[in-house]
């Protein structure tokens, strides 16, 4: 069983938006290439994304973390408890995990 | 030369000791009324920016002429928001609230949720956004506000 270190700095240092339409890093964009095969390999015990690693001073917008994260039990149907389970967010900023877990909650209703 | 009286005798050693107990009874209370002025200050200006936020959305979600470009509009209300998270954590580090993360989460969702996608929002869904938008300004004006009442006890 490993630990999968998912860096946003990787996929964009602005992520923005929810959908392709809305620009080249978008939450759908995230969400597929980086947090839904993590999540859905069963040899990965725990995820680890880090969130720090953007812009100084970049604030993320909701429709990004609700697309990314919500998005895993919307549309990528992976089970809230799974994800919860797994996932670690690696931030100072406590506002971002409590909004991201408060999605994913949400998403399993 | 006269013997010096018990009485005297206390008084004199008692006297400097009466004085710096006073000195510290007054520089104690000059540190608190100068945290509590400070705390007030922070509060009062994280209340205008909050209540500037209120006013921006409003142009924004019920906008009857062109709407501005959503994620110029984002960029623009969560550098808003980037100004509010360092007054919360001035008061979060200096003055011990408690309440920063739920403030700045209602204030982000509901300014900015699904603001991309504005153009195609009906006018019903736009006032829908707005209220949900206002709820999360008064309670955090209230949280704010409750904040404001402790530093009075």
């Amino acid at each position: 069983m490993t630990t999968e270190i998912i860096d946003i700095k990787n996929f964009s240092r602005t992520p923005y938006g929810r959908y392709p339409s809305d620009g080249t890093d978008n939450g759908e964009t995230f969400r597929i290439k980086y947090l839904e095969p993590a999540f859905k390999n069963p040899t990965i015990e725990k995820v680890i994304v880090k969130l720090d690693s953007v812009q100084e001073g970049y604030e993320y917008g909701s429709s990004f973390l609700e697309e990314s994260f919500g998005g895993l039990v919307r549309v990528s149907k992976i089970p809230a408890k799974l994800i919860l389970d797994k996932l670690i967010i690696d931030t100072i900023f406590k506002d971002y995990e409590i909004e991201i877990k408060e999605y994913i909650r949400r998403a399993d209703v | 030369m006269t013997p010096i009286t018990n009485l005297q005798f206390w008084v004199s050693i008692l006297s400097p000791f009466l004085v710096l107990a006073g000195w510290f009874f007054v520089y104690g209370n000059s540190n608190r009324i100068a945290k509590r002025s400070e705390a007030y200050s922070i509060v009062t200006k994280t209340v205008d920016k909050v209540l500037a936020l209120d006013t921006r959305c409003a142009n924004f979600w019920l906008a009857t002429e062109q709407k501005e470009n959503p994620q110029k509009w984002v960029a623009g209300t969560l550098s808003e928001i980037h100004g509010i998270r360092a007054l919360l954590e001035m008061l979060e580090a200096h003055h011990s609230f408690n309440s920063k993360s739920e403030l700045l989460i209602k204030l982000r969702m509901s300014s900015t949720l699904d603001a991309e996608k504005i153009e195609k929002l009906s006018m019903a869904e736009l006032r829908t956004k707005k209220q949900e938008q206002s709820l999360a300004l008064s309670s955090s004006l209230k949280s704010l506000y409750e904040y404001y009442r402790t530093l009075n006890n």
